[in-house]
């Protein structure tokens, strides 16, 4: 009896500690398989989608899907994608919309090389993300297809520091530019010239030089004042017929945001930018030897204010957000017919003026985030745009947004009602 | 002149007046405290005062988009959030690092 007990507690013993063993291992796996390694894989983004009415014509949009990956080695080194994925025309696009790699050199320098987004201004750079931007367009002239440079191919040096109580950003790059097209150029129709920042195998032997400062005077870097600006001596094809013709860039931003203000009961942002983009006067000769002489000065602007009573006590109340924003954009005076005051009277608006790509191409339709500039094709434009948000969690949102958009000859009313997700 | 060149002089003018109001009427927290003691407790003019993860959280992230939540994210991921950030959006190596700790602690 005493000798069959023995056997049982020793077979219990036994039975709980391989138990305990399995336990443990299982932990362990667990742990093992959370546990950091050196390299780090994270994919984030964001995605919208809703109605809209442009002029009239509603529709249903399923927005686009713009992944951002992530992939990290060490504390040192940082590679970064974004891919925009969205339905446009009969088929879906696909765009890689940046991938570049970085290096922290230090605690006051990093260096980028890669395809990067133009540090020209705070919109492009920072703000267009639908879940970011608060309203359901962007500004006239910095969204998709803006008045200046939008994406580079190139080196860049950027970094921070503190500046006694104040604090400094800065962003220097050598680039291959931009490139200056010219369609229709056999057509006796007068052509279009475009600039697009697509240069992968760069066009021509000089590079652009550029970059960003930026300025926060307070300590609670409630206010950013921003200087971007860039330069290259040409922009034309190498060998081209159009000889050496330089471009300079430049922008001013400005961004104030301050939360939980206790006077007004909430946050207020504020932001305003202006980009102006120049490039050398060039002549084309088109085929019935008349001669064309372009003079591309395109500015845009915009100021926007937005107000969340973040500290009522209702809590609907405190999750809604409103928004105004002006914005406008000039496009270049028609190009001249040399020696022919009468023709420059006649010169085609539409066609011999400095046009974004998409809207050379498609005039009629335009180019798209969330149904940016969506009939307008010519002229100079301002646009008045007010929203209504309510914030769902700090990265989701659903925007209310209506606008109108004048020109010369028309007015066209919008009205957008989208659901915004960062992830 | 252009009534859009009027505009655009129009807000320059009033982001200029409004940058300079913000700056004469800034209240913002001084990082320094330049008191000095007369009772023998020393001189705390070299006293400095570090801003916390938390409240750097609040006051940058803010500057783009809504602060976020902590728990979102884990203690690897916020890593990379972090010097992605860091790169993007123009924060100090010594912001980043708190900003960082912050969310890991707090997620």
């Amino acid at each position: 009896m005493k000798k069959a007990f023995s056997i049982l507690v020793l077979t219990l013993t036994f039975y709980g500690l391989s138990n305990a063993q399995s336990y443990n291992d299982e932990i362990k796996e667990d742990l093992d398989y959370i546990k950091p390694g050196t390299t780090n894989f994270l994919m984030r983004g964001y995605s919208h989608s809703g109605y809209q009415s442009v002029d009239g014509n509603g529709s249903f949009v399923s927005g686009q899907f713009a992944p951002i990956m992530l992939w990290q080695h060490g504390d040192k080194l940082l590679f970064e994608s974004e891919l925009e994925i969205e339905f446009e025309g009969d088929g879906v696009q696909f765009a890689l919309e940046y991938a570049n790699i970085s290096y922290i050199l230090n605690d006051y320098a990093t260096l980028r090389v890669g395809n990067f987004l133009t540090p020209f201004g705070a919109f492009n750079d920072r703000i267009h993300p639908a879940w970011i931007n608060k309203l359901s367009t962007a500004p006239l002239g910095m969204g998709h297809d803006p008045v200046g440079p939008t994406t580079e191919f190139g080196a860049e040096l950027r970094g921070a520091s503190d500046l006694g109580k104040s604090k400094i950003n800065y962003s220097f790059y050598l680039s291959n530019g931009s490139i200056l097209s010219v369609h229709d150029e056999d057509s006796t129709e007068a052509p279009t010239t475009s600039l697009t920042g697509l240069n992968f195998e760069d066009n021509n032997n000089e590079k652009a030089l550029g970059g960003r400062f930026g300025f926060l005077p307070f300590n609670n870097s409630s206010l950013e004042l921003g200087i971007s600006a860039q330069y290259t001596s040409n922009i034309g094809d190498r060998n081209s017929e159009l000889g050496e013709i330089g471009a300079l860039n430049y922008a001013f931003d400005m961004s104030y945001v301050k939360n939980s203000i206790a006077s007004i009961k909430g946050n207020l942002d504020l932001k305003a930018q202006w980009n102006q983009a120049n490039v050398d006067e060039f002549e084309v000769v088109l085929p019935d030897g008349d001669e064309l002489i372009f003079k591309q000065e395109t500015s845009a602007y915009y100021g926007q204010i937005a107000y969340r009573p973040s500290l009522v006590s209702s809590p609907f109340l405190s999750r809604l957000e409103f928004v105004g924003r002006f914005s406008g954009i000039d496009l270049p005076e028609p190009a001249e017919e040399h020696g022919d005051e009468e023709a420059a009277v006649n010169s085609k608006l539409l066609s011999s003026r400095f046009l974004p790509v998409s809207q050379i191409f498609n005039p009629e339709v335009g180019g798209g985030e969330e149904g940016e500039e969506e009939v307008h094709n010519e002229g100079d434009r301002t646009q008045i745009a007010f929203g209504v948000n309510y914030w769902l969690s700090w990265r989701s949102v659903i925007k209310f947004t209506y606008q109108v958009t004048d020109s010369d000859e028309e007015s066209v009313p919008g009205f957008y009602l989208h659901y915004a997700l960062g992830f | 002149m252009k009534i859009t060149s009027k505009i655009k002089l129009l807000s320059i003018l009033t982001i200029t007046v409004f940058s300079l109001t913000i700056y004469g009427c800034s209240t913002s927290s001084k990082a320094v405290s330049n008191t000095s003691s007369d009772d023998g407790l020393g001189d705390f003019s070299s006293f400095t005062v570090e801003k916390s993860g938390a409240v750097l959280w609040g006051e940058n992230c803010s500057r783009c988009h809504n602060a976020p939540d902590p728990t979102a994210f884990s203690d690897v991921q916020w890593d990379a959030i972090g010097n992605h950030m860091r790169v993007r959006a123009g924060l100090t190596a010594s912001e980043t690092e708190k900003i960082v700790t912050f969310l890991q602690q707090s997620n």
